[in-house]
């Protein structure tokens, strides 16, 4: 039996989001099929409304339905701190810590050579205009500890060192919870580099 | 299905899904390949922090006989090189490396001596202590690496009629003809380079010299800008490509 055109169509769209193949596609098509007319209007409504009303904050790159953002326009914010990181979602990941009361700049990326993502392609050049405006204090880079990520920020502290601003990364070590036997021989390293007196 | 056991360079990963990643590696034994690590991106993985580009590592997969995507079982750090990332030239300089080997290297053909010169090169890129000395390990590597794909550059004798070097008049290296080429060969053309005799010996000696010994042959600023305009010369004219790791390291370079 043929499928129908609308069938494929949404198939083939669902198959282009990340981690999602032919079969989860088929899939969720046919639960949206069974889950009746009000589930799909809700959908599509709130598809709708994420590519109407969510934007990216000019400030800081992060996601948004005002612009600035509330963490950018918010009076009680300490403004003399700014954490990088790699991409929107970090942010939600630093907030629910409910430590961290700075503000924030997403790079959307980390330098990539063999996908050829140089320093051009990140927000780097943004955050140095954040940097004139002279009331920060520190830059905490907060990439992921990949390669990728310890090569961005170096990048960025190499970008900082002439500007009188504080830079910092965050730390890197053993896990909580974890065990040593299964720590990597890497991880381990850092750890002992970055120890801190009790 | 069988289980592979081997020794590999970690080329790069990518994302999949919302725990696991696709990496991309290159084994001694079975070449360049690629395997799922299930849950890698995950705080408390055995993979954390093993699968890492430029890692040697001890690998353990499985998967279909020629598959075209394998599964990771187990990965040990053999040889890891934590300073290439504490200097962005070192950092842009292997990945060139990563990318000679997707680009010179099909998936799944196995070269021993293109592992041998990678795996090599990251060691002595990682105890470098100058731009100098990096730019000659690269360039060391670019012969070593082409060699090892079938492409060794002609220095003895005539790339065209075999005859034995030195030739008549100044020595010529002709890029596409892939080595030195004599006055009667053609050695005239536009784009041919004219090399100093020093340039040709040390050029030789490249060819014939192993890693072990590398570390001794120093070059003078002036013949490794001969020897460099040379061999990228030579190894844009085999790959055919353009390197987006080099183009980001020239640029890093300026700044």
């Amino acid at each position: 039996m043929e499928s129908s055109q609308t069938l494929l169509k949404l198939t083939a769209e669902l198959q282009k989001l990340p981690g999602i193949g032919r079969k989860t596609a088929e899939r969720l098509v046919y639960f949206l099929l069974k889950s009746g007319d009000e589930q799909v209007k809700k959908l599509a409504q709130a598809l709708d409304e994420l590519s109407e009303k969510v934007i990216l904050c000019r400030e800081c790159g992060g996601i948004t339905e005002t612009d600035p953002c509330p963490v950018c326009s918010s009076e009680k914010r300490d403004r003399s701190l700014i954490l990088v990181v790699e991409q929107p979602l970090d942010i939600a990941i630093f907030e629910r810590t409910k430590n961290y009361n700075g503000l924030y700049h997403v790079l959307m990326g980390t330098l990539s050579p063999l996908n050829g993502i140089g320093p051009d392609d990140l927000r780097i050049g943004k955050l140095m205009g954040r940097l004139e405006k002279g009331d920060v204090k520190e830059v905490i880079i907060a990439t992921n500890p990949t390669m990728d990520g310890e090569a961005t920020a170096l990048y960025i502290s190499k970008k900082l060192k002439g500007i009188d601003v504080k830079t910092s990364r965050i730390a890197r070590g053993v896990p909580v919870g974890s065990d040593l036997e299964f720590v990597d021989e890497i991880t381990l390293m850092k750890s002992l580099e970055g120890r801190l007196a009790i | 299905m069988p289980l592979y056991k081997d020794e590999a360079i970690i080329l790069r990963h990518y994302d999949l899904g919302d725990a696991d990643r696709i990496i991309s590696f290159f084994a001694r034994r079975y070449g360049r390949m690629r395997a799922v690590a299930k849950g890698s991106r995950k705080l408390k993985s055995r993979f954390a922090g093993r699968l890492e580009p430029f890692h040697v590592i001890s690998i353990t997969f499985f998967g279909r006989e020629n598959a075209e995507l394998f599964k990771l079982s187990g990965a040990e750090i053999i040889r890891a090189h934590p300073s290439l990332s504490d200097n962005l030239e070192k950092f842009y300089r292997a990945c060139y490396l990563n990318e000679a080997v997707e680009t010179g290297l099909r998936e799944g053909d196995p070269n021993g001596a293109a592992f041998h010169a990678v795996a090599q090169t990251l060691q002595r890129l990682a105890d470098s202590s100058s731009p100098m000395e990096r730019e000659w390990i690269t360039r060391f590597f670019d012969v070593k690496f082409l060699s090892a794909l079938g492409y060794r550059p002609s220095m003895g004798h005539c790339a065209v009629c075999r005859k034995e070097w030195p030739g008549n008049g100044n020595p010529v290296f002709d890029p596409a003809r892939g080595g030195l080429v004599c006055r009667a060969c053609g050695g005239k053309q536009n784009n041919v380079i004219s090399l100093s005799s020093g340039a040709v010996k040390f050029l030789n000696r490249i060819t014939s010299t192993g890693f072990d010994k590398a570390a001794r042959l120093k070059p003078s600023p002036q013949l490794m800008d001969e020897i460099s305009r040379t061999v990228i010369a030579f190894r844009n004219a085999r790959l055919q490509t353009v390197f987006r790791t080099e183009q980001l390291l020239h640029s890093s370079l300026k700044e």
